[in-house]
């Protein structure tokens, strides 16, 4: 074929960027996607108020529909403490404690302990997403929480990583000078939105479990 | 301090061709997406063989086999590009990086490549192939509507044929301009040398060609019978092929988040000194207003869609009133994300246009500020107005009132684009190039398809428009007359800068012409149809609509023949004629036109520091000399 | 990123008469032609305007359709004959590189265009508010509790939607359902709109109605035919493979013909009419299933 795609000239060299401009973005990222994750339950949550508010056909919430008063309390507690231990990694980091690292690692584990116990939930529960219009929410923004908290989880875990490793043997530059000093920024970026998603699961419970 | 390196030594021996092949590349994509395909049918098969799922036994309609097979194959195409090795390296702890393959020639265009120009010439290519495929699509609906009753298509294939050219636009479209033309010129024009996050960008291009490639494979699974509003419980009821619609718009919608997010972080942090938020060039901030929508309004309509798929796949009753839903949440949660989306499709247009402008009219571009304003206002109204989709649908009595003045009021904004255009027409010296050319019919039609949205919003008129051909006619002027021409003019004005290449200009002309006179020939009497009562979606009319839809039609053929004179301006133009373009035809003091063709790699040798907006045309005019006989204050010169 | 234009060529040289005064010009152009065409729009257009005057509510369209017309048409005359004005007279002479004057704004102009745009839109807005509920929905459909209701008698008819045809309930008449629908001429008539299984939408073009049959919703609609005619009954929500199909015809006859025609369906369906589920504003047939 004829088409000239411009190539790249031979030996062009870019200069490797300051880790300043990846920080910047790194925050207003976390920012912009807790604009559209809020977006996204609140689609749930209007679901929920306008479902129950028509209760068509009588079908809004059967009366054996109810889930578990015991495991909504272990996933909220286990929530909030994943949360806090987040935000004191988070703090951790910015007053140069060591030892920050292992918060939140603490706050992974707990994250993943909400999930595991929501699966536990979903086996357990005694309806299912057929069970009428406040199952279908039910199922249906429990589950969608759950793979953001995984997704959540996953951010923040590679924070963790990349801090143990960093501190067994430093990163060399690449396209980024000084690349170890992004996980700040990135640990300040995680922070940020789990706790933001935190406060999601923390209205998806009351509204769930609690009214 | 250490540089990287991004192209090859020329030392190194090239490689046989096997292991040119084996990689993380498209082969392998298709390859993985084909395989994760099977992989995701046989897990739904297996998954739904119990008997709480008789009845897909019964009528060998597995949604859930679909939906899985569909997901692991995009999941696959996507591990075979290589979009999972990044989230796996970092899963164990290495450093970030930001480039990937922007050095390796023809082949970084089929791949992942993360940077920022290849990505924008990806993103106009694939939607070209699929704007060409849509189009398609209408010629053979048009072609249908020839005769008053069912000729050629069963009814099946009617309305999956305007479903399908229905979504296939929306969702390709609202990534029209900024898919190509922000993301190769918003870096360069902020002064930067990359999007704030480079994978994130080509993902969202990878996305939207799974997606496209998704809705067409609709037709081997029966179609989809709603539409592209994919309206309940129609929805629910329909058979396979829906589900690739509503996997095809999730995909779509996680592309448009993805990418108004990363405008927006390019935007906002990544500008270079001196260019505060009264410098930006108008189509930046367009592109940032556009993004506000994408980032809040696209993660609903992701929402709203896997809500339909969990009533179609487990039987939650979201929207089944027997089981305490409504058809009524389907239509708001939609419409919410909807009428969001039309503007993320008028936007990119009006900040194109506007961008455009000065350069041929010579002069700056007039009321920036109130250009600005009438953006973010229609942002910001986008939000409280979708209820006029149901004016007639029965929604509660007291709402209908707001929703008239909020839909009345949000023309408001829009006037200010339109003021702004005229006041940079004034006393210009308009130059007639292809690009101006579409620009000036961008005015016309997007001026007819705003003034019949007034009798869209106003409900009374309403009754009788909606749902008609005259709604038809509004939304292809707004969208196809302006955005579309929006696009055209984007594309003659940026492509000599993107490839190096000259369009031929008559051939150019020639793909005007036709595309304005057949254009408003095809839709104009589309407003009559509509008032005198053609309903849309349906291959039957009335035989007195006859004549007048044969005319619509011939012309459409005329519209469709436009575009292929467009292809062959370009098959010709950049495979045999091959004109290099001046590194400034246009002679715009627009950044994006001082950097060298081709645009260097890393945009800039320094990263430049800016002084005022790229409007600085026109001769200096004395404060209070007054206007053709108006006086008063007036704001010349040099922005600040 | 400054530069200064070069200022030679823009202006006429000095002692040589200045330009045409173009505003003058163009708001002249603009104002006699709003002042001819909007009139003739009014006078000419206006009563030709669909839907036609078959009812009151129908009436009441073309007049809405003639008022927002008229407003539209200086609006788009002055978009439109801009846009010739500026083609033909600010145009770059060939092989010259002129630039225009830099001008960047203008506040009075900036805000007198607001001006003028909010006090239009809030005026369009109120009218079709002020119309909407004066018509008692304006032949839309206005939720299971509109806001408005025609005081005096009202003939209840149920539209019932299906896939693919319209039936019609008239719970006053023992709550026969027909196949085709006929009014009285002259009667005030309140629409029952429902659905028995997807979104459909009951769209009656000379009488103005339209009014969306969702599932389990009542939707009601007013109309008072005044005119005895055939008129086109269309489904105006896309409701699968059959939704071209299904249309109809209905016919608005005198009150003898009409009393005589529902007799004569009442005695022709009485054996179906005993096995129909009783009368009631809604119908919720079992939840749908794919592929049955």
């Amino acid at each position: 074929m004829g088409l000239q795609i411009p190539a790249v000239p031979a030996g062009v060299e870019i200069p490797p960027e300051p880790p300043d401009v990846g920080a910047r973005a790194l925050a207003v990222g976390a920012r912009l996607l807790a604009g559209g994750t809020t977006f996204f339950f609140l689609s749930f949550l209007f679901a929920y108020f306008y479902l129950r508010s028509i209760d068509a056909d009588h079908a809004w919430r059967p009366k054996h529909v109810n889930p578990s008063t015991g495991l909504g309390i272990a996933f909220i507690v286990c929530l909030v403490i994943s949360i806090v231990l987040a935000v004191l990694a988070g703090r951790g980091m910015k007053a140069r404690r060591a030892g920050w690292v292992r918060f939140a690692a603490g706050a992974v584990v707990f994250g993943l302990a909400t999930v595991a116990i929501q699966c536990i939930e979903y086996t357990t529960q005694n309806f299912g997403p057929t069970n009428g219009a406040y199952a279908s929410v039910f199922c249906a923004w429990t589950a969608f929480f759950l793979l953001a908290t995984l997704g959540a989880m996953y951010w923040l875990e590679t924070q963790v990583a990349t801090e143990f490793r960093a501190s067994r043997s430093p990163s060399e530059h690449g396209d980024i000078r000084d690349p170890d000093r992004l996980i700040a920024p990135g640990l300040d970026a995680a922070v940020f939105y789990w706790g933001y998603l935190g406060a999601i699961g923390v209205i998806t419970y009351v509204v769930l479990y609690v009214i | 301090m250490s540089t990287t390196t991004v192209s090859r030594t020329p030392e190194r021996p090239a490689r046989p061709l096997w292991r040119r092949l084996v990689g993380f590349n498209l082969l392998a994509a298709v390859v993985l997406g084909v395989g994760g395909y099977y992989f995701g049918w046989w897990i739904g098969h297996l998954v739904t063989n119990t008997k709480s799922f008789e009845y897909t036994e019964k009528v060998d309609e597995n949604d859930v086999a679909l939906l899985l097979a569909y997901v692991f194959g995009v999941v696959g195409f996507l591990i075979g590009m290589g979009f999972a090795n990044y989230p796996v390296q970092r899963l164990l702890g290495r450093p970030p990086s930001l480039r990937e393959k922007e050095g390796e020639g023809v082949s970084r265009y089929f791949g992942l490549c993360t940077d920022h120009k290849v990505v924008g010439i990806q993103y106009l290519c694939g939607i070209g192939l699929f704007f060409f495929i849509g189009g398609l699509n209408a010629m053979l609906i048009r072609t249908e509507l020839l005769h008053p009753t069912p000729t050629f298509t069963g009814a099946n294939q009617y309305i999956s044929l305007v479903g399908m050219h229905g979504a296939m636009m929306m969702g390709m479209m609202t990534s029209g301009i900024l898919g190509p033309f922000a993301n190769y010129f918003v870096p360069i024009m902020i002064g930067a040398r990359r999007m704030a996050f480079p994978r994130i960008e080509a993902l969202t291009f990878w996305l939207l060609m799974a997606a496209g490639f998704i809705l067409t494979s609709t037709i081997f699974f029966g179609g989809f019978p709603t539409g592209w509003t994919g309206y309940e419980p129609l929805n629910d009821q329909a058979v396979m092929g829906m589900d690739s619609y509503i996997i095809f718009f999730a995909l779509v919608g996680v592309s448009m988040t993805l990418l108004g997010l990363n405008m927006m972080a390019t935007i906002i942090t990544m500008r270079a000194p001196g260019l505060t938020w009264s410098r930006l060039p108008i189509f930046v901030w367009a592109t940032f207003s556009t993004s506000i929508l994408m980032v809040l309004a696209a993660p609903m309509l992701i929402a709203v869609l896997l809500m339909a798929a969990l009533d179609r796949t487990v039987d939650t009753t979201f929207f089944i009133a027997a089981g305490g839903g409504s058809s009524y949440l389907f239509e708001n949660l939609f419409w919410f994300f909807g009428h969001p989306e039309v503007y993320i499709l008028a936007l990119p247009g009006f900040g194109v246009i506007l961008e455009l402008l000065p350069v041929f009219a010579r002069k700056p571009l007039w009321g920036y500020r109130l250009a600005i304003a009438g953006m973010l206002g229609v942002t910001l109204l986008s939000f409280f107005v979708w209820q006029h989709h149901l004016f007639v649908s029965g929604i509660n009595a007291d709402l209908r009132p707001f929703y008239i003045l909020s839909t009345e009021i949000i023309s408001i904004p829009t006037g200010f684009i339109f003021l702004c255009f005229i006041g940079t027409l004034w006393r210009s010296r308009i130059s007639f190039t292809v690009p101006m050319l579409f620009c000036l019919a961008w005015a016309f039609n997007f001026l007819l398809g705003g003034l019949s949205g007034v009798f869209l919003s106003d409900a009374p008129t309403d009754t009788t428009t909606h749902g008609s051909f005259f709604v038809m006619a509004h939304f292809h002027y707004t969208i196809m007359g302006g955005l579309i021409f929006a696009f055209f003019a984007a594309i003659y004005y940026w492509v000599p800068k993107m490839l190096g290449l000259n369009f031929n200009e008559k051939l150019g002309k020639v793909h005007f012409w036709l595309m304005f006179i057949a254009f408003n020939s095809t839709f104009l009497p589309l407003f009559a149809l509509g008032m005198e009562g053609m309903p849309r979606r349906a291959s039957f009319y009335e035989p007195k609509f006859h004549t007048l839809n044969v005319w619509v039609s011939v012309s459409a053929f005329v519209l469709g023949f436009s575009m292929l004179v467009f292809l062959f301006n370009t098959v010709y133009s950049f495979i045999f004629v091959r004109q290099k373009a001046a590194e400034n035809p246009w002679h715009s003091k627009s950044i994006e036109w001082q950097v060298p063709t081709p645009v260097p790699v890393n945009n800039f040798e320094q990263i430049p520091v800016f002084d005022s907006d790229p409007y600085d045309y026109g001769t200096p005019v004395p404060v209070g000399a007054g206007v053709g006989g108006m006086g008063g204050p007036q704001i010349s010169g040099a922005g600040g | 990123m400054s530069s200064s234009a070069a200022p030679s060529d823009a202006s006429p040289p000095a002692g040589e008469p200045p330009g045409p005064n173009h505003l003058r010009r163009f708001l002249t152009i603009w104002i006699v032609a709003s002042v001819i065409a909007t009139p003739l729009v009014a006078i000419f257009l206006g009563p030709i305007l669909p839907p036609g005057k078959a009812s009151d509510v129908a009436a009441g369209q073309v007049t809405d359709f003639t008022v927002t017309l008229s407003l539209a048409t200086p609006v788009l005359l002055l978009v439109v004959l801009y846009l010739i004005y500026a083609i033909v007279a600010f145009r770059q002479p060939s092989g010259a590189a002129l630039e225009g004057p830099a001008l960047r704004g203008h506040a009075g102009l900036q805000t007198f265009w607001i001006i003028t745009s909010v006090v239009l839109i809030l005026t369009l807005a109120t009218y079709a508010t002020f119309r909407l509920e004066q018509g008692y929905g304006a032949g839309s459909g206005s939720g299971p509790n509109p806001l408005t209701k025609p005081s005096g008698p009202r003939l209840p008819v149920q539209v019932i939607a299906q896939e693919w045809a319209f039936t019609y309930r008239y719970p006053t008449y023992g709550g026969v359902e027909t196949t085709h629908l006929e009014l009285p001429v002259n009667t005030e008539v309140e629409l029952h709109v429902t659905s028995l299984d997807v979104i459909h939408s009951f769209w009656a073009y000379q009488l103005g109605v339209k009014a969306d049959a969702n599932p389990n919703q009542d939707n009601i609609a007013f109309v008072k035919p005044t005119k005895i005619e055939t008129f086109e009954v269309h489904c105006a929500e896309l409701c699968g493979i059959w939704h071209g199909a299904m249309f109809d015809h209905g016919h608005v006859v005198s009150g003898p013909a009409f009393a005589r025609w529902i007799a004569e369906q009442q005695r022709f369906f009485a054996p179906v009419t005993k096995q129909l589920p009783k009368y009631s504003r809604t119908y919720l047939p079992e939840p749908l299933r794919r592929g049955e």
